[in-house]
């Protein structure tokens, strides 16, 4: 679906030029109680540039990558709903595209520890698949999402069930049923047939200084006719010594799948990022993934550094590495510039 | 020697299980004080632990998992927790804590909140709490605020032991008021005189004039009334309007803006001109630029506890307080 620019600026420009409420009086009590209604909103503008050694058409030097349209607020005691719209221009696409990346309505009070959601989700294999990308420490997904998962990631409308048990320890268990749009490993569009997630985590803290968390999940769902399954494991460690304004981020996740009638294949990928300055990031990758078709083996080698200048901003250079067992390589320096307006957002562990 | 630890432990767990609310609030000063009006009502644990800045915490699984079973969640408000509380709460899938039920408190409410933005806000003023500076626990009159606030909650929701909460937040009131003033003012002129003249900045001549001798935190920043200071960011000013010390400037050229050299020189200068003796910090912060300016001004650097917790000394609310008082009225 192609966008037009116009029409989001004018969206824009609408809410900058509306009639500021008057100060004091009737006038100004009602705003403020007009605006508790209204939901949070946020924009995070995502620019990236690109110089690679193999600049295939259509493929693009620099874009907007992407401005995500952040939406949350209270539906009514009952539940609450969130929605991330995204204008994205991919630097290898030659069109915009305005993309749902997720839209859910989330029940916390049916009962104890439950959590219904229920609209388009990010399928709970991993970690990673669930972040948005302007939450990510690189400037994009590893490979084992975008070249198993989808290009970003397996996003699908459905149904997702968590639980989180009592107690002391964290333990959360979710399942979903989703109807997966068509990518490597799930095709949901000539079939009735729903993609079963199951995903299991627990939290561990190790020291005041140093947590955990580790996950395991389990997909399977239709392809094409038959049937493929995934398998995965998930890990990240966070280390931050306190009165220290360092810390250090390990993550690494690993899945199994088969792709239907295919065997099966594997993929992994093991990331370090550490704080070296209140302002100053580095980070590594390490990527490897078996394509589900068995067309091509891809490894990667990234490494960047990132200079958050507030929470609101940054500025990233990376260099990435990817070698292809089909011939297609690819050096490649990236930068990116991300920047967000609108409510503070959460600080994700 | 191991009976009585035997007999500790049981005696730990029995006030675990027979403890009415469980109580989680966000920082250590939060759940010092709670644990001081709760006593074996309650139990009580914080999410910051450890010498952290409570601006910026995650939101971990881990603490969600305290919040699922809470029956109350007490936040410090004023935006401080923005970047978390949500998040946990809706983590915890536990509705009694939502924000607006009773099982969610602010301890802000009634307190009277410094530099609440006027007009329009922007982040190009830095991180700014758009509802006033976050860091009011450090005026100990906001302390005895927070400590009916939470009594006031815990009765309401625990009716059973609303005198028991009630009795000991006077308690804790009276333990700031004499730390505060001394005994012997406390007992002859009354504390909410006494409070409302430390509020009018007269408190000194007055008690004088009553011919009784000011003693606790009062008597020991006396002598640095009116002197200026520079913070490292805004937590202080809260401290110093209590004790009639001027922030002249802070380290932070805005709200959430590490120091940069051109600040840096900016702030050498100010400190010249209003001859500023200190630069107070809390103990998150890189000690970098402090010693920087402290050293080209001929001032002392003081690296304060900020919470509860963040030295060995600061145990509880009134140690935290000794604490920085003592460190500030030494280098004063």
């Amino acid at each position: 679906m192609v966008f037009s620019t116009t029409a989001l600026c004018a969206v824009l420009a609408s809410a900058h030029t509306a009639p500021a409420p008057p100060v004091g009086g009737l006038g100004h009590r009602l705003a403020q109680t007009q605006n508790a209604f209204n939901p949070d909103m946020s924009l995070v503008f995502n620019f990236g540039a690109r110089l690679s050694d193999s600049m295939v058409p259509p493929v693009r030097r620099a874009a907007m990558r992407e401005i995500e349209w952040g939406i949350a607020a209270d539906v009514d005691p009952y539940m609450r709903a969130e929605a991330y719209i995204a204008f994205a221009s991919p630097l290898d696409e030659d069109e915009g595209e305005v993309e749902v990346e997720e839209a859910f309505g989330s029940y916390t009070g049916l009962a104890q520890g439950t959590d219904v959601r229920i609209g388009k989700l990010a399928g709970a294999l991993g970690r990673i698949n669930r972040n948005h990308v302007d939450q990510l420490d690189f400037f994009d997904y590893p490979l084992l999402v975008t070249s198993v998962l989808g290009e970003e990631g397996l996003r699908a409308p459905g149904v997702s069930w968590a639980y989180l048990f009592p107690g002391e320890r964290f333990h959360e268990v979710t399942i979903e049923a989703l109807v997966p749009e068509d990518g490597p490993l799930f095709s949901g569009s000539d079939t009735a047939k729903p993609l079963w997630i199951g995903h299991y985590r627990t939290f561990f803290d190790f020291t005041q200084d140093l947590s955990g968390q580790l996950g395991f999940s389990y997909g399977t769902g239709p392809m094409d006719g038959g049937t493929s399954n995934v398998y995965g494991a998930d890990f990240v460690a966070k280390l931050r010594p306190g009165g220290t304004g360092r810390s250090v981020i390990f993550e690494a996740e690993a899945m199994w799948y088969e792709a239907a009638g295919a065997s099966q294949r594997t993929g992994h990928f093991a990331s370090l990022a550490y704080e070296m300055t209140k302002r100053l990031w580095a980070a590594a990758r390490y990527d490897y993934v078996q394509l589900p078709d068995g067309s091509d083996t891809l490894r990667a080698v990234s490494g960047g550094l990132t200079l958050k200048m507030t929470e609101f901003q940054l500025v990233r250079l990376e260099w990435q590495s990817i070698d292809s067992n089909a011939g297609a390589d690819r050096n490649q320096l990236l930068f990116q510039v991300q920047f967000l307006i609108g409510p503070h957002r959460a600080h994700k562990y | 020697m191991k009976r009585t630890a035997i007999f500790l432990s049981f005696a730990a767990l029995a006030s675990c299980a027979l403890a009415n609310l469980d109580v989680i609030t966000t920082t250590t000063d939060l759940a010092a004080i709670a644990k001081s009006d709760g006593g074996a009502n309650v139990k009580v644990d914080s999410i910051v632990k450890g010498v952290r800045d409570p601006h910026f915490i995650d939101a971990k699984p881990g603490d969600m998992s305290k919040l699922r079973g809470a029956d109350l969640f007490i936040a410090v408000g004023l935006d401080l927790e923005v970047g978390y509380e949500k998040s946990l709460i809706q983590g915890s899938r536990n509705t009694k804590i939502a924000i607006g039920r009773a099982g969610h408190l602010y301890a802000s409410t009634g307190v009277s909140v410094l530099e609440k933005a006027a007009g329009t806000v922007s982040r190009a003023d830095g991180d700014v709490h758009p509802n006033g500076n976050p860091h009011y626990w450090l005026d100990p009159y906001n302390a005895r605020t927070i400590a009916q606030n939470m009594a006031a909650r815990m009765g309401q929701l625990d009716p059973a032991n609303k005198s028991a909460y009630q009795a000991r937040a006077d308690a804790f009131e009276k333990s700031v008021d004499v730390a505060m003033f001394g005994a012997a003012a406390v007992g002859a002129i009354g504390a909410d005189k006494l409070w409302a003249w430390s509020s009018a900045g007269n408190l000194a001549s007055q008690v004088r004039a009553a011919g009784q001798p000011l003693g606790g935190w009062s008597a020991k920043m006396e002598p640095g009334r009116g002197k200026a200071i520079v913070t490292y960011h805004k937590s202080w000013n809260y401290f110093a309007k209590r004790f009639g010390l001027r922030v002249v400037a802070q380290l932070e050229p805005k709200p959430g803006i590490p120091p940069t050299p051109g600040h840096i020189a900016n702030v050498v200068r100010t400190m010249g001109a209003e001859k500023v003796g200190i630069v107070l910090q809390e103990p998150f912060y890189s000690t970098r630029s402090g010693q920087t300016v402290a050293t080209r001004s001929n001032a002392k650097l003081v690296v304060a506890p900020l919470s509860v917790g963040h030295t060995s000394a600061a145990k509880d609310y009134v140690s935290l307080m000794d604490t920085v008082v003592g460190l500030v009225s030494k280098a004063l």
